[in-house]
């Protein structure tokens, strides 16, 4: 039976090319009610996906586009024509030189690193890649390199802004950092944490929660606590909220979940909130719900009177 | 290659798919020699050659891109960096395969890393849709709707599709591409872009009543 449903399926959006084969189909659809009724409610579903329903470019737009890529062309032009300057022969005296270039730079900052190191420990220890992080009070970014061995990366643009009895040390990092371990691993856990924390791009930020979900980790209740309430874009907060669903029973999140309902900016998420309370405990979505009476959403307000009349009828 | 609204088909083919069958693909091949012509003289700089190839196809691109990320603005950024990819990787392009499916994976491509450069709702519209107690939050009665609101409603339900359901619904139903085309566009298999076409008729068929 799926298979021939598969196939009216293939007919219906045009995966069959063979005439035979449809003929055949149709056949076995005018004998079987049930596939006849299969068939109008695929064709049904096709006519709802009509070609209007989606976007068409206009003319002008177009056009613009044409007139800004025929300019980005040119430029792209002009830099081939200056590569197709140089012939063959040029191409291959330049790449000589590079090479003998890079190698004798290469040789004399090996010499030069050498000289140093014997001059000043600490300068050395910099050159070499060596970081003397222990030593230090790192304020920034300790929740990432506490346990992380440093002396692996390579750190470029080492800044020391001494003011005061202050002394800040910027890393800028450069190469490429892999930072891998089991998911209870405290460095693991203490960079998912930074990054929820910290990140500004929200497409790493949902990968990092879902990453967080993966590890069932109680550890991350803080840290999604407040996401849920903090971050700034609704749909961080709505994930870090339901990720908060699972320990539900634990007060923190029930009162942090009852503040979302009270002063989240976002409709979607205060709904969110009181469904997520009512599911789990009638006294905290009773007091949400009866502080509902002020809310502009019709739905918010339809779903509070609902859990206030449940609560009633509990009583 | 047999779907309405092929740039093949745009080009006027299909008005004379009454000629015998071994004419049409005579005709089909000779076409095909001369699109590759245009490759190989764009390939050496020749503009007006590059700009023909693009006039053929690239309305379609952009009813793509605007489709996929649901903006001019990103649209029109996303149709820029497309043709120069396709301008500076022209030399690479295998003549043997299809141009139009070489040309539209760049823009798939290029759309998705424009999109997850902003934000990666699609993963998240996935999880919406795809949990349960969701269709609660939203009042699930529907009124007696015209043909014109019903079709707004289907825009607004497409707009919510992830990103991957948007593009197979939008190459399957518009483009009317075959799944295996669109598997071969997307760098998927066919199994994976009917899922993500079920999923998507469902989603949008849950949320309205048809």
């Amino acid at each position: 039976m799926d298979n021939i449903k598969d196939k009216i399926f293939d007919l219906v959006y045009d995966e069959i090319v063979n005439a035979d084969e449809k003929k055949n189909i149709l056949k076995k659809i005018e004998n079987d009610p049930e596939l006849k009724k299969y068939y109008n409610l695929l064709k049904k579903e096709k006519a709802m996906l009509d070609k209007d329903v989606f976007s068409k470019a206009s003319d002008e737009l177009l056009e613009s586009n044409r007139e800004k890529l025929s300019a980005a062309i040119s430029n792209e032009n002009k830099k081939i024509n200056f590569t197709d300057i140089l012939n063959n022969y040029g191409r291959r005296f330049l790449q000589y030189a590079a090479v003998i270039l890079l190698t004798f730079y290469a040789t004399m900052f090996h010499f030069k690193g050498q000289e140093k190191n014997n001059n000043g420990p600490i300068e050395s220890g910099i050159k070499t890649g060596a970081i003397p992080y222990e030593n230090v009070a790192v304020v920034s970014g300790e929740s990432i390199y506490k346990d992380v061995d440093m002396n692996k990366y390579k750190v470029e643009n080492l800044k020391i802004d001494e003011s005061g009895d202050e002394i800040t040390i910027d890393f800028n990092v450069s190469t490429n950092k892999v930072i891998k371990g089991l998911k209870n691993d405290p460095a693991i856990i203490n960079t998912l944490k930074y990054l929820v924390e910290n990140e500004n791009n929200t497409g790493v930020k949902l990968k990092t929660l879902k990453a967080i979900d993966k590890t069932s980790d109680p550890r991350f209740k803080e840290t999604l606590i407040k996401t849920m309430q903090n971050d700034t874009d609704p749909i961080i907060r709505r994930k870090a909220m339901k990720m908060l669903g699972d320990q539900i029973k634990e007060k923190d999140v029930r009162e942090a979940l009852y503040q979302v309902v009270l002063n989240d900016r976002d409709e979607t998420n205060r709904i969110q909130a009181l469904t997520l309370l009512e599911e789990s405990d009638s006294e905290y979505a009773g007091k949400a719900a009866r502080s509902a009476s002020s809310e502009n959403s019709e739905y918010f307000r339809f779903k509070a009177e609902e859990i206030n009349s449940n609560s009633e009828k509990g009583r | 290659m047999e779907g309405a609204g092929r740039p093949e088909l745009l080009e006027g083919w299909q008005k004379r798919s009454t000629a015998p069958r071994g004419k049409k693909e005579k005709r089909m091949n000779e076409l095909k020699e001369i699109e590759n012509e245009l490759i190989n003289r764009a390939v050496k700089g020749d503009g007006k050659a590059f700009e023909r190839l693009i006039r053929k196809y690239d309305r379609q691109i952009m009813n793509l891109l605007l489709n996929i990320l649901k903006n001019e603005d990103d649209a029109s950024d996303a149709y820029q960096n497309t043709f120069i990819k396709v301008y500076n990787n022209l030399g690479q392009f295998n003549k043997r395969s299809s141009f139009y499916t070489w040309l539209y994976r760049i823009a798939v491509n290029t759309a998705y890393t424009q999109y997850n450069k902003k934000i990666d709702h699609a993963e998240f519209n996935e999880y919406i849709h795809s949990s349960e107690g969701d269709q609660d939050m939203e009042p699930d009665v529907e009124p007696e709707l015209t043909d014109e609101e019903k079709l707004e409603l289907v825009k607004k339900e497409i707009d919510k599709l992830s990103l991957q359901q948007r593009t197979v619904v939008y190459m399957k139903s518009c483009e009317g591409m075959k799944f295996r085309e669109i598997a071969e566009t997307m760098s998927l298999n066919e199994g994976t872009v009917k899922k993500y076409f079920f999923r998507a008729v469902e989603n949008i068929k849950n949320n309205i009543s048809i």
